[in-house]
């Protein structure tokens, strides 16, 4: 398959929804990137990373919110850039991607494995665990518990308008782990069964907020009035270089037939929808973020950020 | 002891209140008034024991349909209690008959025009230029707003779409239908929405002695976000929507409705570690509350108690005790 096609093809599927949450996002589409960039039938190395950075725009503009993806493509086209500033021929630049690939996708599958450790020491026998959205790092703080013999009970809410509660369900059904479900109206009803609160993250911005799929930001704020710890699941690479300096994190909207179904639309004329898919958490609601390096309180975020060596201080992404 | 026992056209209107023929909250109280009325005028009760027992076994069979709103124990106590209170200053069947039926047609008077009398108070609460947003149906609350866009202030709506039945898109298609602009949003997203609110009004399904409101599920995390950013919170309720058996220490029961209004049977059958609840309502607290309007003028929550002595009259413990609600339920 062309390069172009490879790009293609995992556009659709991400645009269909077959991955859910951020970190399955990143995987498919940096494999896809590395697939491309083996496949790429360029002659020169300028060329090459011409291409490589419009594929990688192509695949960040599908989820500007998703800034692991963003840090993963980034991390990618400046190594590629390093190559071709040191000389590198093209076979030298698909040698050094797929190896930038590889070392990224396994610092993910690391970081999932750590923060479910940690975590899981946050969860004690016998909590209910309000689980919102859906999130790798949850399910495998959850599954990590679950090991460690503590009997854990999960809540989800359905999260409207994608569902992903029911995807959550599906993924709590296979660990075997007794599940409420309730609509997203419901949870300040059942926050006093509650013990923790525990969801993924899309991005943390500079100074600790979190943004999350909408609804995060009222369940954490009811969770604080009631005095249940919000425990939030994010690898380092979610922390965004760009709110340091005063960029926002894009909040994407969804497609509003999710929504209203086009078909009924014509019942509804002249009615304007609004489908955020993301809020934004203000760090007070947030008790602490869970990473493959520790738990931090969200404003850690900072220090993360300014540690972390992949860090540009460029222009930001994506590069147009 | 002899009674004349329901009247057929009494009797048919429980049956319909029971097999919900009869739907919303100010219906079905008007249905259950109307038919203690004919139980008024058709009582053949020679004295005031019999006539009493007339009116009580019809009462009964009202109350017995089903769980319900507190709009219908509230009309049947509304007659009740003007009734009981006549009985013992007079002997006369004839008066006690008048004042039954006054008393009803009072009712069913006041309860028509209550809708109309609280959008002309609430609207007035509504400045130019406000972006509202409001939750589930409640023709109360869409009264309020209606009268505001009629009185030719230009305001926006936010309506959330309010699961698990979408009844906030019953909501939209009314505010379409009178030329107001409607956004439509996700429940979850009322938080992220709220700084641009200006006001936030829903409608009630009860309100307690404490001026705590029992509202569509949902209700009391609009509040706390709208408490949040410092948006006013108004609710908008005819005064037999209080409910008189919390001033004695009775909760208000809350209906837990069919799982498959969540998800379908089928894909809960692949869910087998799943559990599902879906109660109708929660409860508002009185503080996240800033006026309740009603047809007799604005109160805040903690006024509830005064707007339900001053409505229902002083009523008895054992008064409260013979016609409670039972369990709060969805009548729309």
């Amino acid at each position: 398959m062309s390069s172009s096609k490879i790009i293609t093809h995992v556009l659709e599927r991400i645009k269909s929804k077959e991955f859910r949450g951020p970190t399955r996002v990143t995987q498919a589409a940096l494999k896809a990137l590395n697939e491309a960039s083996q496949a790429s039938d360029c002659r020169s190395p300028r060329q090459f990373l011409e291409e490589q950075v419009s594929f990688g725009d192509l695949l960040v503009k599908t989820r500007p919110t998703a800034i692991l993806l963003a840090n993963g493509v980034r991390l990618v086209t400046e190594a590629t850039k390093k190559g071709v500033d040191r000389g590198l021929d093209v076979l030298g630049l698909q040698d050094l991607v797929s190896k930038t690939v590889d070392s990224f996708l396994a610092q993910i599958h690391e970081s999932v494995e750590q923060i479910g450790e940690i975590g899981a020491r946050r969860i004690r026998s016998g909590d209910t665990v309000l689980c919102y959205g859906h999130s790798t790092s949850v399910l495998s703080i959850i599954a990590k518990a679950q090991e460690q013999g503590k009997n854990v009970k999960v809540i989800v809410s359905e999260a409207r308008p994608e569902l992903e509660g029911r995807s959550m369900a599906k993924e709590f059904l296979r660990l075997n782990v007794p599940t409420t479900m309730i609509i997203d109206s419901a949870v300040l009803y059942f926050m006093k069964d509650v013990d923790r609160v525990l969801t993924g993250a899309d991005a943390v911005t500079a100074n600790g907020a979190v943004i999350n799929k909408i609804g995060t930001s009222t369940i954490a704020a009811i969770a604080h009035y009631s005095r249940v710890n919000v425990f939030v699941a994010a690898s380092i690479h979610k922390f965004s270089p760009e709110t340091m300096f005063g960029e926002l994190v894009e909040i994407e909207e969804l497609d509003p037939s999710l929504i209203i179904p086009a078909r009924e639309m014509s019942e509804f004329k002249g009615m304007h929808i609004r489908n955020p898919a993301f809020d934004v958490t203000p760090p007070e609601h947030v008790d602490l973020v869970i990473t493959e390096r520790g738990v931090i309180p969200p404003q850690g975020a900072i220090m993360v950020l300014r540690q972390r060596e992949n860090v540009s201080l460029g222009t930001g992404f994506p590069s147009s | 002891m002899h009674s004349t026992g329901i009247p057929r056209e009494a009797k048919q209107i429980a049956e319909d209140i029971r097999d919900m023929k009869i739907r919303g909250a100010g219906e079905l109280a008007r249905a259950a008034v109307r038919a203690l009325m004919i139980a008024c005028e058709r009582s053949h009760a020679k004295n005031t024991r019999d006539f009493l027992d007339d009116l009580r076994i019809a009462a009964r069979a009202l109350l017995e349909t089903r769980p319900t709103a507190v709009s219908l124990p509230n009309g049947i106590r509304y007659v009740m209690h003007r009734v009981n209170q006549a009985s013992r200053t007079t002997q006369g069947i004839e008066q006690l008959r008048s004042v039954g039926i006054k008393a009803a047609e009072e009712f069913i008077a006041n309860s028509n025009t209550a809708i109309e009398r609280i959008g002309e108070i609430g609207a007035r609460r509504i400045k130019d230029g406000d972006v509202l947003l409001t939750h589930c149906n409640s023709s109360a609350a869409i009264s309020v707003i209606k009268t505001a866009w009629q009185m030719g202030k230009r305001i926006h709506v936010y309506a959330t779409e309010t699961r698990p039945r979408f009844q906030g898109r019953i909501t939209a298609g009314i505010l379409l239908e009178a030329g107001i602009p409607v956004t439509m949003i996700v429940d979850s997203a009322a938080r992220y929405f709220m700084k641009d609110i200006d006001k936030v009004i829903v409608g009630a399904d009860a309100v307690s002695a404490n001026g705590a409101v029992v509202n569509k599920i949902g209700t009391s995390m609009i509040a706390l976000a709208a408490k949040e950013s410092n948006v006013r919170m108004f609710v908008a309720a005819e005064t037999y929507k209080f409910s008189p058996e919390t001033m004695i220490g009775e909760v208000v029961a809350i209906e837990e409705r069919s799982t498959d209004e969540v998800i379908s049977t089928a894909e809960l059958r692949k869910l087998p570690n799943v559990e599902v609840k879906n109660p109708s309502f929660d409860v508002t607290p009185a503080e996240y509350i800033d006026l309740i309007i009603t047809e007799k003028g604005i109160t805040p929550p903690q006024g509830a108690i005064l707007v339900l002595q001053e409505v229902m009259g002083a009523i008895a413990p054992e008064e409260l005790e013979e016609y409670k609600t039972f369990t709060l339920a969805e009548v729309d």
